[in-house]
């Protein structure tokens, strides 16, 4: 039996795996460039973590939360958004910054394949690998430290928070692209996103009512660390997978009316 | 000096040619110090032990938040003349190449403050309920802002440097970037920290790029600490100077360009 889509699907995953294969040749050529741009990241959360570690020596919990249960928020927030980054990020940043407004989504509108995906997809940042496996490495450490382990229900419901929190990442980001196509300089756009989501790597109730509203609607940083931790630590209700399913949907349609609406909009001279 | 001023005026032209995104990049900056605020203060809630209370954690990363564009920027632009050629222009013509950058980047840094200084002072003053600063003490922090973005402007332009020998120096510099700008005391004030670091670090230069200001700002600290924390930034300067001077020198001989 067929799936719809699939064909479109494994061909898009193939393409993609190719793009994959030619970042990482093309990081290759300057191997010592690539090895100290494998260190910017790890070391702007190691300075994360020290922050936070520092927050520890004053109180022993923050809104109710160990310093185990932080930690494993901090490192399943880094671990996803990092992730998302490493696939998406530098080319919307890159787009955003310059190849909206020089014209060059000339040459991807030419191609056989969905502008989003390539305006989107075809920048892998890959310098990102050793930020992601550290972060996995501590969450594991922390998860241990546990005094209960998990139950299976918890990690299958955490496993579907983190899909459904990167695909939100992806769709909220990729909607705030779309700004790249209505002014001639967004690039802020998405750094000022970046900065705020720092912030997910703590437990959202520290902060105040008004700003914990922009954390699950405007910026969804919540999805990207503490709600998927909420269940992982036996905290959640299992009302929010279907929020979260919900609120993907919602991003979903917001995201493909931003894009046609932009695309529509699109125009370039002498590019 | 007079020939810099019209790259300062260029500087402040440009900066201000995307409005939007200049306000969007000064919220950034301000947003990420005032979030991390909010962090300290559900500390405060559950400690009452804190060197300081939540007025005074208010003020702090206010004045941060005001204080962070003269040390935090990104000379990204040095690295990129560096590696295409762009250094060329300063070896033929009388122009230096450390004061043209430094005037361009002041304009960027200089603005930024100042639009930051009239916005969020009032906050400071309402928000924490702070306590209105006596004039030595405003006079001392005023001489401190140009040392501040000198030293700053120094040290990251020998960072730069690097890219005589390495294709991608913004690596090292970002990664560096972000220890400065935590021993700088951006993310923690540093009276939180054990009172042994607060010893190490005041020897060293960071901490007076923003806490001793600030601390000086909000009478923490007392106007003859302000006043050797300034003459150590100082003697930093004057080392950081030296060694950017060398690096340069040393650069230049290994620089290359065709076909410019």
């Amino acid at each position: 039996m067929k799936v719809p889509g699939s064909k479109a699907l494994i061909r898009y995953l193939t393409i993609y795996g190719q793009i994959l294969g030619f970042t990482l040749k093309s990081l290759l050529e300057y191997r010592l460039n690539f090895f100290l741009q494998l260190w910017y990241g790890p070391a702007y959360v190691a300075v994360l973590f020290m922050i936070m570690q520092t927050v520890f020596t004053k109180t022993p919990t923050l809104a109710g939360w160990s310093k185990v249960e932080v930690t494993i928020l901090f490192a399943t927030f880094h671990a996803l958004y990092t992730f998302g980054i490493m696939l998406f990020g530098k080319t919307i940043r890159h787009y955003l910054s310059e190849g909206i407004s020089s014209g060059e989504v000339d040459w991807v509108l030419l191609k056989p394949l969905r502008p989003q995906f390539l305006l989107t997809f075809s920048r892998p940042e890959l310098q990102h690998v050793l930020l992601v496996a550290g972060a996995v490495g501590l969450f594991s450490h922390a998860v241990g430290q546990l005094s209960s382990a998990p139950l299976l229900s918890q990690w299958l419901g955490f496993s579907w928070m983190l899909v459904m929190g990167l695909l939100i990442v992806y769709f909220s980001l990729s909607t705030y692209m779309t700004l790249g196509f209505m002014v001639t300089r967004a690039r802020q756009v998405i750094e000022l996103y970046d900065k705020t989501s720092d912030y997910s790597q703590y437990p959202t109730p520290i902060f105040p009512a008004s700003i914990q509203i922009i954390f699950f609607t405007i910026l969804p940083t919540a999805f990207f660390g503490y709600l998927p931790t909420l269940f992982l630590l036996g905290k959640g209700s299992y009302y929010w997978p279907i929020l979260a399913t919900l609120t993907v949907v919602i991003f979903a349609i917001i995201n493909q009316a931003a894009w046609k609406r932009a695309l529509e909009r699109y125009t370039s001279a002498s590019s | 000096m007079q020939k810099y001023l019209p790259v300062i005026r260029i500087g402040v032209l440009d900066a201000l040619e995307y409005r939007l995104d200049l306000a969007l990049h000064l919220i950034k900056y301000a947003l990420a110090i005032v979030m991390m605020s909010l962090v300290w203060l559900a500390v405060a809630r559950q400690n009452s032990q804190l060197p300081l209370d939540q007025n005074q954690i208010i003020s702090y990363f206010l004045g941060a938040a005001i204080l962070y564009s003269l040390s935090n920027f990104h000379t990204d632009y040095i690295e990129q003349d560096i590696r295409l050629g762009g250094i060329s222009k300063f070896l033929l013509k009388p122009i230096s190449s450390f004061w043209y950058y430094w005037s361009f980047q002041f304009s960027q840094s200089g603005l930024e403050t100042a639009i930051k200084i009239v916005t969020m002072t009032p906050m400071v003053l309402l928000l924490a309920q702070a306590v209105v600063p006596s004039w030595p003490q405003v006079a001392l922090t005023i001489l401190y802002l140009p040392v501040i973005f000198t030293f700053s402007f120094t040290m990251l332009i020998t960072i730069s440097s690097i890219a005589f020998w390495f294709n991608e120096a913004w690596a090292i510099r970002w990664s560096l970037n972000i220890f400065f700008r935590f021993l700088a005391g951006m993310f923690i004030p540093l009276s939180f920290m054990a009172p042994y670091w607060q010893h190490i670090l005041w020897w060293l230069p960071f901490t007076h790029l923003a806490s001793t200001p600030i601390n000086v700002m909000m009478g923490t600290l007392s106007l003859a600490q302000g006043l050797e924390g300034l003459l150590i930034l100082l003697c930093w300067l004057v080392a950081i100077t030296a060694v950017q001077r060398l690096m340069w020198q040393r650069g230049l001989k290994h620089y290359e360009s065709t076909g410019l």
